[in-house]
């Protein structure tokens, strides 16, 4: 496994954003982390040395009193560092995780919605479970890597401390050398051993972690839209399914259970491995070193503090290899995060909106399929929609009208053919700006958890008599009005516990109320009224009739008494659009659009 | 707290000796024994290595900071007894070889044990979801009932990953502590003093700490929730859409942003007393220091200690002081841990609205009767002649915390094998009568009665045996369509019946051209290897389900919102015949379907306003007649001409 130059230098750019001293602080504090036993190690060899050789006690206690007060400085300092890194650690965490939300929010809906999009923001929020946030055991491993370096670099002095008071005590200098050369050969071989180790475990360990993908994608299902959810319930209870869902989760269980049970061993042999070698080295050193003693080469206080380095040096070492491995295992989630946030966005236009108001929309010989399938949901798809048209499409479930929306919406691209406005690919405008000339109510629209008018408003300030007219004109003024908090009441209960819970027709209302405030030159409606009684849905059809008069609307609906208004039917199967007219003219056509109406029509002119 | 515990028997399962250590480790009272008795039993039951091997870490974790200090007492020890060198060598020699052992199976054990511990979780969720799924089904829709679920499962994971890792290093430092305490005491009881008096005001300032952290606590789980709610939905597709057409990209990253900061305040300020009070703790380990090396050095220099002893009990002084801080840290964590198993049993204990499993005999007669049904496969609707009637007696019913009632006094009588529509406004109160017709919730006045008995009186089990239901939303699991359709495990699946229900479903020849058939899994959100069906087919495969279940009251509530106008006729003109033999309710805006129903119920404000057939409605010209012309105004007008 090579060193990744591109992720070191994003990971310290990231750390360098947030604060140009996080990193030093972060090595300033484990060096004194490091440093603090090494003060231990000095001057309790000099309070034995001192009691050894019968210093007077003043003397002695000198020493101790120089101890107590070294330790205590460095941990002061520790602490004092410790704190600013805490601080700026959490700013770092967070900041990471708000640019990932703003990627999402913002990137391309085609790239959110694409296998590797999503296949990485699953994967992001499954490491963030399963292994932590890649951040935090960034900097954590680092600093464990540190303060061992730094470890090993104080016990190296102190081991050359050591030869150096051998050779002078008149042991021969080449039997000598050869001693610590060896040592340290000794101690290089055992960091190898650890460091291939640990990449052996890593990569163990990642590929199972890759195999969990499945597992954890059936896991979450489960959690949240079983045992999470409300309605749910209802199917369990009535179609008495609890063994089949026990049985089922039962099995994701398991595997999870196994997952983990096989990771654990993995992580147990390997640490017990290193130890191994680790604790031999260590002790081999420490005999030598209270055999040289024995034989009064060095004094006996130094033994205490050569032995002590000798453990320093190896505990040392295994926080550089663990770090080191640490570090390279935390590498894939790390590298998931630039990745994604370096998703590459597709060429969006930047040329202006036409200064008008009139709208003009063209379907030249659209072809679309979505990404992954074979066959074409949409097929040379060709219309126009002037200024102030109202349109209904109509057809079978999964005849392409939603897809048709969604290509105007530039949600999708058309893979073949273009969607102009007048007379400009839709491509080619910015992209923002575009949106601005759409108002849409989605068949599956969503309301957040948060303020009432914030729902409405989206990010612009708030219009309160704009906002009051659209609540006015779906109905809705005195439901509002009776919230907690008139329009600044919550909705639902996730963001703010003691917001206000509506029903499926309320939140329909609120999400059409949402476009007409929004008041766009185009005004789109897939499926407005199916959650709405025959009165509202009556309402609804003639409000957006009087109060979008000269806007251009799209209309898309299974209840076909709503193409009555409407001037022009789009009639649509399997992707090709088969007719198009007045609702006269379709029905005398005698095809498509008049089976449709006939097998809905037949109940209400039974009277 | 006297609640059920499901899956829980102490007398079956424990075994006495295991009884009896856990008595004396918890030592809470009755209560907290209790649920202490139900983990350790979960843990026992689920991760009995885990246990094992947590235990063993014990002297292990001991052992080895001692077996350190001791080496390094023995190499001066050695020099200044004058040992001879080959028993200087094997001393040394021979610790070092146990702290080889006893450092290699520490790290192996601890490594093992702590990932043993993850799976901890999966046993204590086991009961909680095995609640959801059992409970009163008021407690899994209301408000109150999913904070107080929510509340639980927060808690297994909090209390669940960090129990047993805490329980250990609790256990690790009071035997450390006791070993150490016992050593130095022995030479030296001043020492022993000095270092818990030091270590005592260190308590002190953990407590400061601690009481801090509580009062941040509040703010870090609001701010957490709230910037999770965001990630989250940032991060959905149907979400993405509405973020992009109407500009919400800006308010979610505000709203974050602001979190951010309410949070960094939080941590800042957690992060200030921090340091604060470990600057204190240094300051009295600064005392602790000092004093105890006045007192050896004062001892060794007077010669009543060796200087091998000093190191050891410098050590070993320092390490007693590392002993009750873990042991002070510890004892507050655990403490804070046993207040989530409030949260946890607040769910395994919350109470049942009411008791079922009276009507034993019932139950299993039905379930001969439904086991003959599903022999017949194609002919699965033999039960023709067990058609029940419904009757309503003044039933009303208010959800709980809500200021009004939803329904006030129905009484309506089903006849058997009457075919009922059910229509009305939003907020009319039509799904409530089917929540309370589908025996979820009990009518808070009056009585419904099947066969003229009051359905109190079956159990649910019983009483659900009866009931083929679509409800409004669909809801499929990521299993194969036909373990979908049937509800049950492939090995309890009727594959006839499956077939015939999707063909009378409409979407048999669909599912026939899907690679996989009847085998194909649903659910893309879930597994790769789905398919994604579109909503008007989803809607399709629930009534399949409904149709294999085959109960004698079948409840279709709008079961076409999202079907196109050819399938939707579909479902009408197939409606007689899926009738046959069964008691049926209709819910729809769509009032077209009212026509091949046999009586129309108009729901008002809870009340039923208006009843009889289509025609008698009409002729009324009361609110039906109302609703019904506002819907067909534009089918007659419209097609008129053409007709």
């Amino acid at each position: 496994m090579t060193f990744d130059r591109e992720l070191f230098k994003k990971t310290f750019h990231s750390f360098h954003e947030v604060s140009p001293w996080l990193f030093p602080a972060l090595a300033a504090e484990n060096f004194l982390l490091a440093v603090r036993p090494f003060v231990v190690l000095h001057f309790s060899a000099a309070v034995v040395d001192g009691l050894y050789r019968g210093e007077g006690e003043a003397r002695v206690l000198l020493q101790a009193l120089w101890l107590s007060c070294g330790v205590l400085a460095v941990e002061a300092a520790g602490h004092v560092l410790g704190c600013y890194v805490e601080k700026t650690k959490q700013r770092l965490l967070k900041e990471q995780t708000r640019r990932q939300l703003e990627k999402a929010v913002r990137m391309d809906y085609q790239l959110l919605e694409s296998g590797k999009g999503q296949e990485l923001l699953a994967n992001m929020k499954r490491g963030r479970f399963q292994h932590g946030d890649p951040f935090e055991k960034l900097i954590q491993h680092t600093g464990d890597m540190l303060s061992g370096l730094f470890g090993v670099a104080a016990a190296l002095v102190y081991i050359g401390q050591f030869a150096a008071e051998k050779l002078a005590a008149g042991s021969g200098a080449a039997g000598t050398l050869l001693m610590f050369g060896g040592f340290l050969a000794l101690a290089a071989g055992g960091v190898l051993l650890t460091v291939k180790n640990g990449e052996r475990h890593n990569r163990k360990r990642f590929a199972r972690f890759g195999k969990l993908t499945v597992q954890n994608r059936l896991y979450g299902f489960y959690r949240q839209n079983v045992f999470q959810n409300d309605k749910y319930g209802k199917e369990v209870r009535i179609f008495d399914e609890r063994e089949l869902i026990e049985e089922e989760f039962g099995k994701i269980q398991k595997d999870n259970r196994d997952f983990i049970k096989g990771i654990g061993k993995d992580e147990g042999s390997f640490k017990a491995a290193n130890s191994v070698v680790n604790t031999f080295l260590s002790g081999i050193a420490c005999l030598y070193t209270g055999v040289n003693a024995y034989r009064e080469l060095i004094s006996v206080g130094n033994v205490v503090k050569y032995s002590g380095a000798v453990a320093q040096f190896f505990t040392g070492l295994t926080r550089v290899a663990a770090g080191m491995a640490d570090l390279r295992g935390n590498a894939p989630f790390l590298r998931q995060h630039y990745e994604f946030l370096e998703l590459e966005e597709p060429e969006r236009g930047k040329e202006a909106l036409p200064a008008s108001d009139v709208v003009e929309i063209s379907f030249e010989h659209v072809y679309f399929r979505y990404p992954g399938t074979e066959a074409w949901t949409l097929k040379d798809v060709s219309f126009r929609i002037a200024q102030g048209d109202h349109i209904a499409m109509v057809g079978k479930n999964g005849s392409g009208k939603t897809t048709c929306i969604r290509l105007l919406l530039r949600l999708y691209r058309p893979e073949k053919g273009v969607i102009r406005l007048n007379g400009v690919d839709i491509q080619a405008y910015d992209i923002e700006e575009y949106w601005r000339l759409l108002s849409v109510v989605f068949q599956d629209f969503k309301l957040f958890s948060f303020r009432l008018w914030q729902n409405i408003a989206g990010s612009g300030a708030k219009r309160e008599e704009a906002l009051w007219k659209a609540l006015a004109d779906m109905g809705m003024e005195q439901r509002v009005r009776e919230m907690y908090a008139g329009t600044d009441s919550c909705l639902y209960r996730e963001y703010d516990e003691q917001g206000i819970l509506i029903s499926g027709g309320e939140a329909q209302k609120l999400a059409i109320a949402k476009a007409l405030y929004k008041d766009a030159p185009v005004f789109i409606m897939d499926e407005p009224s199916a959650a709405l009684d025959p009165v509202s849905e009556a309402q609804l059809y003639e409000k957006t009739n009087t109060l979008l008069g000269e806007k251009t609307m799209i209309f898309i609906s299974h209840r076909l008494s709503s193409c009555c208004f409407c001037d022009r039917i789009l009639v649509l199967r399997d992707g090709v659009l088969l007719e198009e007219g007045s609702h006269e003219q379709l029905l005398r056509l005698g095809g498509e659009y008049r089976k449709l109406w006939e097998a809905q029509a037949v109940y209400y002119q039974a009277v | 707290m006297t609640g059920r515990l499901p899956g829980f028997a102490p007398s079956e399962r424990g075994s006495g000796i295991k009884y009896q250590l856990f008595q004396v480790w918890t030592g809470f009272g009755n209560k907290m024994n209790r649920k202490i008795n139900f983990i350790l039993q979960t843990i026992w039951n689920d991760n009995r290595k885990l246990l094992v091997l947590s235990a063993a870490q014990l002297p292990l974790q001991v052992l080895l900071p001692w077996l350190q200090i001791f080496l390094t007492r023995t190499l001066v020890m050695g020099i200044e007894r004058q040992d001879s060198l080959y028993r200087y060598v094997a001393g040394i020699g021979s610790i070092f070889l146990l702290q080889m052992g006893v450092n290699s199976l520490k790290e192996w054990v601890t490594a093992t044990a702590e990932w043993e511990n993850k799976t901890l979780v999966y046993s204590l969720s086991a009961p909680m979801d095995e609640k959801t799924l059992t409970t009163a089904y008021a407690n899994v829709e209301g408000a109150a009932g999913q904070r107080i679920r929510q509340r639980a499962l927060n808690a297994v994971y909090a209390f669940g990953q960090s129990v047993v890792l805490r329980s250990v290093s609790f256990l690790v430092n009071l035997c450390g502590l006791l070993f150490y305490g016992l050593t130095i005491g022995r030479c030296d009881p001043a020492i022993l003093a000095v270092v818990t008096v030091t270590t005592g005001g260190g308590y002190l300032a953990a407590v400061l700490l601690r009481r801090c952290e509580q009062r941040q606590k509040e703010t870090l789980v609001d701010c957490d929730r709230k910037m999770n709610y965001l990630e989250n939905e940032g991060q959905s597709l149907q979400a993405a859409r509405e973020i992009r057409l109407y500009d919400m990209a800006g308010l979610f990253s505000g709203l974050y942003r602001s979190s951010m900061e309410r949070r960094k305040r939080s941590t800042d300020r957690i992060a200030h007393v921090r340091a604060l009070v470990c600057s204190g703790e240094s300051l009295l380990s600064f005392a602790r220091n000092f004093v105890t090396y006045y007192y050896l050095i004062h001892l060794a220099v007077t010669g009543r200690i060796l200087v091998g002893d000093l190191v050891l009990m410098t050590g070993m002084a320092a390490g007693l002081s590392v002993w009750m801080r873990g042991l002070i840290g510890d004892a507050g964590e655990l403490k804070r841990l046993g207040l989530y198993l409030d949260d946890y049993f607040a769910w395994l204990d919350l109470g049942e609205a009411w008791q079922t499993a009276k009507k034993r005999a019932e139950e299993i007669s039905h379930e001969e009767i439904n086991a003959e049904a599903i022999g017949d496969g194609a002919a699965g609707k033999t039960a023709a002649a067990c058609a029940p009637s419904l009757t309503f007696e003044h039933v009303g019913f208010c959800y709980e915390g809500a200021q009004e009632d939803t329904l006030r006094d129905i009484t309506l009588t089903v006849r058997a094998g009457e075919k009922l529509a059910i229509v009305g406004r939003n907020g009319a109160g039509k799904t409530t009568l089917v929540k309370l017709l589908c025996g979820l919730y009990r009518p808070g006045r009056g009585r419904i009665l099947l066969d003229g008995e009051d359905i109190t009186g079956y159990s649910d089990e019983a009483y659900f045996a009866r009931l083929a239901v679509v409800f409004q939303d669909i809801q499929l699991l990521p299993v194969s369509i036909a373990e979908n359709v049937s509800s049950h495990i492939r090995g309890k699946t009727d594959r006839q019946r499956v077939a015939w229900s999707l063909e009378q479903a409409g979407i048999g020849e669909k599912v026939r051209s899907l690679p996989a058939g009847e085998d194909t899994c649903l659910q893309r959100a879930a597994r790769e290897d789905a398919v994604e069906l579109s909503g008007g087919e989803q809607q399709k495969t629930m009534l399949a389900k409904a149709l294999y279940k085959g109960g004698d009251v079948l409840i279709l509530d709008e079961p076409t919102a999202a079907l196109d106008p050819i399938a939707e006729n579909d479902i009408y003109r197939k409606y007689n015949e899926m009738t046959q033999g069964v008691t049926s309710f209709f819910i729809s805006h769509r009032l077209a379907s009212t026509s091949f129903c046999d009586r129309i119920i108009l729901l008002e404000d809870g009340r039923i306003a208006e009843q009889g057939t289509h025609e008698e409605l009409l002729a009324k010209q009361g609110r039906y007649w109302e609703m019904f012309n506002v819907q067909s105004r534009y089918y007659t007008e419209g097609g008129r001409d053409d007709f």
